[in-house]
């Protein structure tokens, strides 16, 4: 089944979670624990801001549920106001990285290995492209690193049927990411891996 | 899971060039069965007439139009043969090509521009001719097969790694020149595909087929080379209304290859 992860659930999550159900069942994992309206998923409460958390309910439900063969994960929104470099605090700045960086590695440790042991899987990891990144430091690295996580974690699991790729939205347009992320989840994209796609209407 | 249904295509008039065997043929087949119909072209009348016969043994409406993608005025009749059976051409797929695989400094330049001419002038011939019935139509995508070598290079492929590299800018410019308002350009960059031509590259190299295939296979992330089906079906979403947001863009399809 198809697993989508996030730090929070927000109305791009559901709205991607809906166009992603038309692949097959899903499973949302999130801090809160229920579906969103309008979204046709399962649902696990899981916190995987920390790798105990992911792996304690990453257990949890992989026993409730069918195996996963797709992860896709998502981005923390956007902060709604920009934080000049120099008046980052140390706490935006490690909260950025967690709930971008560490929930799609806390969420790739936990699926990966299952889909190794099967021999196909398939990992899309949504991130934010800045265009214009003033004020937005924190949240330019926290994605810069995730589309690495991501083209680097091809590198190990790609013999092993694994293909791991990044997708890069506007702000706040995590809907924009579902075509590619369909494209990338079907079995049309087995060759397509530690790719960064940049879906934007326009040259990347 | 399964693929989901590409949204856009039932009943779209396609022209895919070099679709005689290889890459174009999984081509072709794809768009068919995704419901377009399919102008089947090659450089051989009998490999496109082959192909044209095997979509219609599948179901899909699809004829032979033979020609020289590289002759201006083959290009011009092969693409009012299409407006007149089929009706005028919503997808270009530009997949004709041609590799000598040779040592540049002993390269004939006759061969060099021959390679020029299918590999680069091709796709801007056939974009040229179906360009302005897209851009009355409002709607139009020309999805074109650059190549990995397009981007980092290979020994012995000079001219054809120079057209390919060209056709990554052609497709930047072209969509920026014409794109929006319902019509795209974009490319695809192809790895190493199963396809007849890994019996040039293994003549080249001194080895058996089978040998180069295998020695391809240790220079991606998924340790095997792709098949013309896995770029067919990239093929099938960029022209799709799902592949609307990669317009100008060429897509790596390399097994994690591109740099």
């Amino acid at each position: 089944m198809l697993l989508i992860a996030a730090a929070a659930v927000d109305e791009g999550v559901a709205e991607l979670a809906r166009s992603m159900g038309e692949l097959g069942p899903t499973l949302l994992l999130s801090p809160a624990g229920k579906a969103p309206p309008g979204v046709d998923a399962a649902v696990a409460a899981a916190d995987l801001t920390t790798a105990e958390g992911a792996a304690r309910d990453w257990l949890a439900a992989e026993h409730m549920h069918d195996p996963v063969d797709v992860l896709v994960t998502v981005p923390a929104p956007v902060p709604e106001s920009p934080t000049k470099v120099g008046d980052v605090t140390d706490e935006l700045w490690s909260v950025c990285l967690r709930d971008n960086l560490s929930v799609a590695a806390h969420a790739a440790r936990a699926a990966v290995p299952g889909m190794i042991r099967r021999g196909y899987g398939r990992v899309a990891m949504v991130t934010w492209r800045l265009d214009e990144p003033a004020g937005y430091v924190a949240l330019a690295t926290a994605c810069g690193a995730v589309r690495h996580l991501a083209r680097t974690l091809a590198s190990e699991v790609g013999e092993q049927g694994v293909t791991v790729n990044a997708v890069s939205v506007a702000p706040g347009r995590l809907p924009d990411a579902a075509p590619a992320v369909r494209l990338l989840c079907s079995p049309d994209a087995g060759f397509v891996t530690s790719e960064a796609l940049v879906p934007v209407g326009g040259p990347a | 899971m399964t693929t989901a249904s590409l949204r856009g295509l039932d009943g779209r008039v396609a022209l895919v060039t070099g679709a005689g065997q290889g890459i174009g043929a999984a081509i072709a087949t794809r768009l068919g069965e995704e419901g377009c119909r399919v102008a089947v072209n090659s450089l051989q009348p009998a490999k496109a007439a082959a192909t044209a016969e095997r979509l219609r043994g599948a179901g899909a409406v699809a004829h032979a139009f033979p020609a020289d993608v590289a002759d201006a005025s083959q290009v011009d009749d092969m693409v009012s043969g299409v407006e007149e059976t089929l009706g005028p051409v919503e997808i270009l797929v530009n997949n004709a090509a041609y590799l000598d695989m040779e040592r540049m400094l002993d390269q004939d330049p006759a061969i060099w521009n021959r390679m020029i001419d299918v590999d680069l002038t091709g796709p801007f011939l056939c974009a040229r001719r179906v360009l302005a019935g897209m851009l009355g139509a409002a709607w139009g995508r020309i999805v074109t097969i650059s190549s990995i070598w397009g981007l980092i290079g290979a020994k012995g492929a000079t001219a054809y790694c120079s057209a390919k590299g060209g056709l990554v800018e052609m497709t930047r410019a072209l969509d920026a020149e014409v794109g929006g308002a319902g019509v795209s350009a974009s490319a695809i960059a192809p790895g190493i595909i199963d396809t007849p031509q890994l019996a040039s590259d293994a003549g080249f190299a001194g080895i058996s087929v089978e040998e180069m295939k295998a020695r391809y296979a240790t220079q991606d992330l998924v340790g095997r080379i792709g098949t013309p089906e896995e770029i067919a079906g990239v093929v099938a979403f960029l022209a799709s209304d799902d592949g609307a947001a990669f317009r100008g863009q060429t897509l790596p399809v390399t097994g994690g290859r591109s740099e």
